[in-house]
């Protein structure tokens, strides 16, 4: 199953520096390592998953996909060209292939503008559907199972769930062919979420989109994903076909992340008073 | 704008309210030439403190007029300025009356009054002043400038703020570093000696029209530094919102970010700020006034109008209505106040 690289990384890094304590001094000042030195391919149609604890710049590098943050050194290859080194009028032109959806979902959109300012935002910015914008939004509504009816609703009417809807509608405005999935579901309670992964997995079915899912929800991961990502303290430490890798652990940091899923062991020992202690 | 004015109805009367007495008196400084009864600086020396002139309705002989008049006055005692009506003839307060030539709006001359008292009478509303100049008119005439000032002060401030803290919060870097530490220069100098030391910067041979530009100038320069430290950490802040992202991840411009995603989130406090600044700046004029160095006479402003009557503590006790600008100052400064706090609440689209 050779398929074609859609989004090629190479060496990519960011570094942050502490500020030291005192004002004068540079004793102290301590190099954070958000993202080091990770290089990676995404195939075209796969749902690559990036697991790590928290801290450990799985959303520093998502958002360096995009460029949304400046990063130190590296380059990301999108069709064929560098993402990165882009003049900022064909950046911005490039940014409608690649979209991102964030993790909360109260946070991501513009508390000032109506639903069909938002998801119609991007068909604006790159002249799409012009003077057709509202049918397109309708469309969008309609294919993330919002009521059309709700356009020109405030995004604070809406439940979590139905707010990364409208995420998801405005990433999809432009037909973009990669969507980095930033701890999507995360905030979301667990019906929501398989509700939302469930719409996700439809959309990409559809659209043959292909996605970077964020996540340090191994089970989601491992429900979700065809390949995944290992990351630790910024480097990545494994990637692996989904089955082999839930099976074969092979890098210790993997296991560790690995047993510190909760599981309900059978025939627990119960102690005696141990329910009344707390 | 008209859902903000319903919402402001329904959630702060007081608010409302203010918004309402602030129109009216801007209502009336715009038309103050045709609505006061006297040119501001019409001089009449036979009535130097002359009191309030009493409305009445009946004669002394027990007629009765649906109609309000006013007799003539005539000064009692030299000394004490004590004023006596002269009860012989009545006067009726006549509308659209033609009187003293005046400039309607400063170039149109005209002879029309909105209402006044034919000649002998004279209808003073608050009193008169040293000169004799009618204290109702001069308000007017001087609200024009009071309220005009904190307008335009504000406008050119927050231009000034908005640009600058935007540009700072959103670009960073030693652009940021420099303009902050203006600001922070600005800010060190204490507002009222800072304001001093500028208008000693002019010359003090400038027509009235000129010390008034000078005035705003002097007050929006002093106004926009703290302005632009707030915007700059708003900018700061929201400039990393996930939704501004969102939309610079759509390929949305700098100025798209600005424009349509940053400023209009600052909006909310940024209107309030506005609002609740105003009568800094009205405050302040009339300060300048206070100490002989803001508008010259024979223009008037309720800054000056209020100095002139404070020089003397025996014109207060014996002829109170002088202090009655004072009493402007204060509705239009509580009045911006409350309109301010209520815009605070209203503009919050979470309480939509």
């Amino acid at each position: 199953m050779a398929k074609e690289t859609i989004v090629k990384v190479e060496n990519l890094k960011k570094y942050y520096s502490v500020r030291p304590q005192e004002i004068f001094s540079k004793v102290g000042q301590e190099i954070i390592k958000a993202v080091d030195d990770v290089s990676f391919e995404i195939r075209k149609g796969e749902i690559l998953g990036l697991v790590g604890e928290s801290g450990c710049g799985k959303t520093t590098l998502g958002k360096l996909l995009l460029k949304l943050i400046e990063p130190d050194e590296g380059r990301v290859y999108y069709q064929e060209k560098n993402f990165l080194s882009l003049p900022a009028k064909k950046l911005r032109r490039m940014r409608r292939e690649l979209q991102i959806i964030f993790q909360d979902p109260y946070k991501s959109l513009n508390p000032r503008m109506r639903i069909a300012e938002i998801v119609s935002e991007p068909l604006i910015v790159h002249h799409l559907w012009k003077n057709k914008e509202r049918e397109r939004v309708k469309e969008l509504l309609k294919l993330v199972g919002l009521p059309a009816g709700s356009m020109d609703n405030f995004p604070h009417q809406f439940s979590g769930g139905e707010r990364q809807r409208i995420n998801i509608a405005r990433a999809l405005a432009t037909n973009p062919e990669f969507v980095i999935c930033d701890e999507a579901v995360s905030s979301l309670d667990v019906s929501i979420s398989a509700q939302i992964l469930n719409l996700l997995r439809e959309l990409q079915r559809k659209f043959s989109l292909t996605y970077l899912f964020i996540s340090h929800d191994l089970s989601v991961v491992g429900y979700f994903c065809d390949r995944v990502m290992v990351m630790e303290k910024g480097k990545i430490v494994e990637v692996e076909k989904t089955e082999k890798l839930y099976q074969n652990p092979s890098h210790s940091y993997t296991r560790t992340l690995f047993s510190s899923i909760p599981k309900i062991k059978k025939n627990l020992p119960l102690e005696k008073g141990h329910g009344q202690e707390n | 704008m008209k859902e903000v004015l319903k919402r402001l109805k329904r959630r702060n009367k007081l608010a409302y309210f203010s918004l309402v007495a602030l129109l009216f008196l801007y209502l009336i400084a715009i038309f103050a030439d045709f609505i006061a009864p006297y040119p501001y600086d019409l001089q009449n020396r036979e009535f130097s403190y002359c009191p309030p002139t009493r409305i009445h309705f009946r004669e002394i002989n027990g007629g009765f007029h649906l109609r309000p008049f006013v007799y003539k006055y005539h000064l009692k005692d030299p000394v004490s300025r004590k004023y006596e009506e002269d009860k012989s003839e009545v006067y009726f307060i006549r509308l659209f009356l033609r009187g003293t030539k005046h400039k309607l709006f400063g170039v149109i001359p005209s002879r029309d009054y909105l209402f006044g008292v034919g000649a002998p009478a004279t209808l003073y509303l608050f009193g008169a002043d040293l000169y004799g100049r009618d204290t109702f008119s001069r308000i007017l005439q001087g609200a024009r400038v009071s309220l005009s000032i904190g307008i335009i002060g504000v406008s050119i401030s927050f231009f000034l703020g908005l640009l600058i803290g935007g540009i700072s919060g959103y670009f960073g870097g030693k652009l940021d570093t420099f303009l902050m530490r203006m600001a922070e220069l600005m800010m060190v100098f204490p507002g009222f000696y800072l304001m001093l030391a500028l208008r000693a910067t002019f010359p003090t041979t400038l027509s009235s029209v000129q010390v008034y530009l000078m005035i705003v100038i002097i007050l929006s320069l002093i106004g926009w530094a703290s302005l632009a430290r707030v915007i700059r950490g708003m900018v700061l802040s929201l400039r990393e919102e996930d939704y501004v992202l969102a939309a610079k991840a759509i390929g949305a411009s700098n100025l798209r970010l600005i424009v349509r995603h940053i400023l209009p989130n600052t909006l909310s406090y940024t209107i309030t700020a506005a609002t609740l600044s105003i009568p800094g700046y009205i405050l302040g004029e009339s300060a300048l006034s206070l100490l002989g160095l803001g508008i010259q006479e024979p223009q008037s402003s309720w800054g000056n109008m209020l100095a002139a009557a404070i020089g003397n503590l025996q014109v207060i006790s014996h002829f109170p209505w002088v202090l009655i600008p004072g009493l402007f100052i204060f509705i239009s400064v509580m009045a911006f106040n409350f309109l301010g706090d209520g815009l605070r609440d209203v503009f919050d689209p979470k309480t939509w």
